[in-house]
């Protein structure tokens, strides 16, 4: 699936979308979505949650 | 699938939906069938042949396969993209709000050649240098209104300037060629604009999404 910047936001007619387009410097983390989870090298999935972290790695 | 079932029609593409994986849903307003829908099977694929020409604004002339209950795209033959729009940010709105009202006014199998001369005008004078783009946009409001037989005239004639009236006079009676040919002094395009709100309010029973944007950065 391929959806260039300026489909992107012909269709939801967004002004974020019109700046991550335009290349932006603010939008660069806009790449994430919220409640997403990461993998972390070898240490398997974890949240944002540091003792969550800390009890994974360290325990 | 025999010769027959082509049509090559010459429109613009006024909305463009994703669908599934690689597809999209398009909306024409063509010359010759009013407003249809087309599929325009892989046009998310990048390399896609469809992938320029399923975007918004693309007017030129698409063939496609007509099928029983509906068209898909197979080729098209762009002549213009608008692109200039993708340059100026208050010009892609003032173009997106011209493409949902002409999505709002048009029928399939209408005759829809004047709201989509009137696109193609409006559309090539927000990418002109020299017309300020609310004028742009009160003359399609109120064009549009009037090519859809609901235009209400001119009801309280002594609260506008001369020249206003006028100029409201000279879009609605001007054919669409020769409308985007003329100039107005800025007490003028206030009013102007005063009478295309108040009479979009009430002819137009629909918010438009990029409208509430550009009232916002205007």
């Amino acid at each position: 699936m391929h959806e260039d910047g300026w489909s992107r936001f012909i269709q939801t007619g967004q002004v974020h979308d019109y700046l991550a387009y335009k290349g932006h410097p603010d939008m660069e983390k806009a790449e994430s979505k919220a409640g997403e989870i990461h993998e972390y090298g070898d240490r398997g999935f974890c949240n944002t949650d540091r003792d969550d972290y800390k009890s994974r790695t360290l325990g | 699938m025999g010769t027959e079932d082509f049509v090559i029609l010459t429109g613009m593409i006024i909305k463009a939906e994703p669908l599934g994986e690689y597809d999209r849903r398009v909306v024409i307003l063509t010359k010759e069938r009013g407003k249809i829908s087309a599929f325009a099977k892989g046009s998310r694929r990048p390399g896609n042949r469809l992938m320029a020409p399923a975007n918004p604004f693309s007017f030129g002339q698409f063939k496609l396969y007509a099928g029983r209950s509906s068209y898909n795209m197979l080729d098209a033959d762009i002549s213009n993209y608008f692109e200039e729009l993708r340059q100026d940010f208050s010009g892609a709105y003032y173009g997106m709000y011209f493409l949902e009202i002409c999505d709002y006014y048009t029928r399939e199998n209408n005759d829809e050649t004047g709201m989509l001369k009137l696109l193609y005008q409006s559309l090539r004078a927000l990418t002109a240098p020299n017309f300020e783009n609310k004028l742009v946009r009160y003359i399609f409001e109120i064009k549009s209104v009037m090519l859809n037989g609901e235009f209400p005239g001119i009801k309280q004639k002594d609260s506008f300037m001369e020249s206003t009236v006028y100029t409201i006079d000279y879009i609605v009676k001007t054919p669409v060629e020769k409308l985007f040919s003329f100039q107005v002094k800025p007490e003028v395009l206030q009013e102007l604009g005063t009478f295309s709100r108040e009479m979009c309010k009430r002819m137009i029973d629909r918010n438009f999404k990029s409208l509430e944007i550009l009232e916002n950065i205007e």
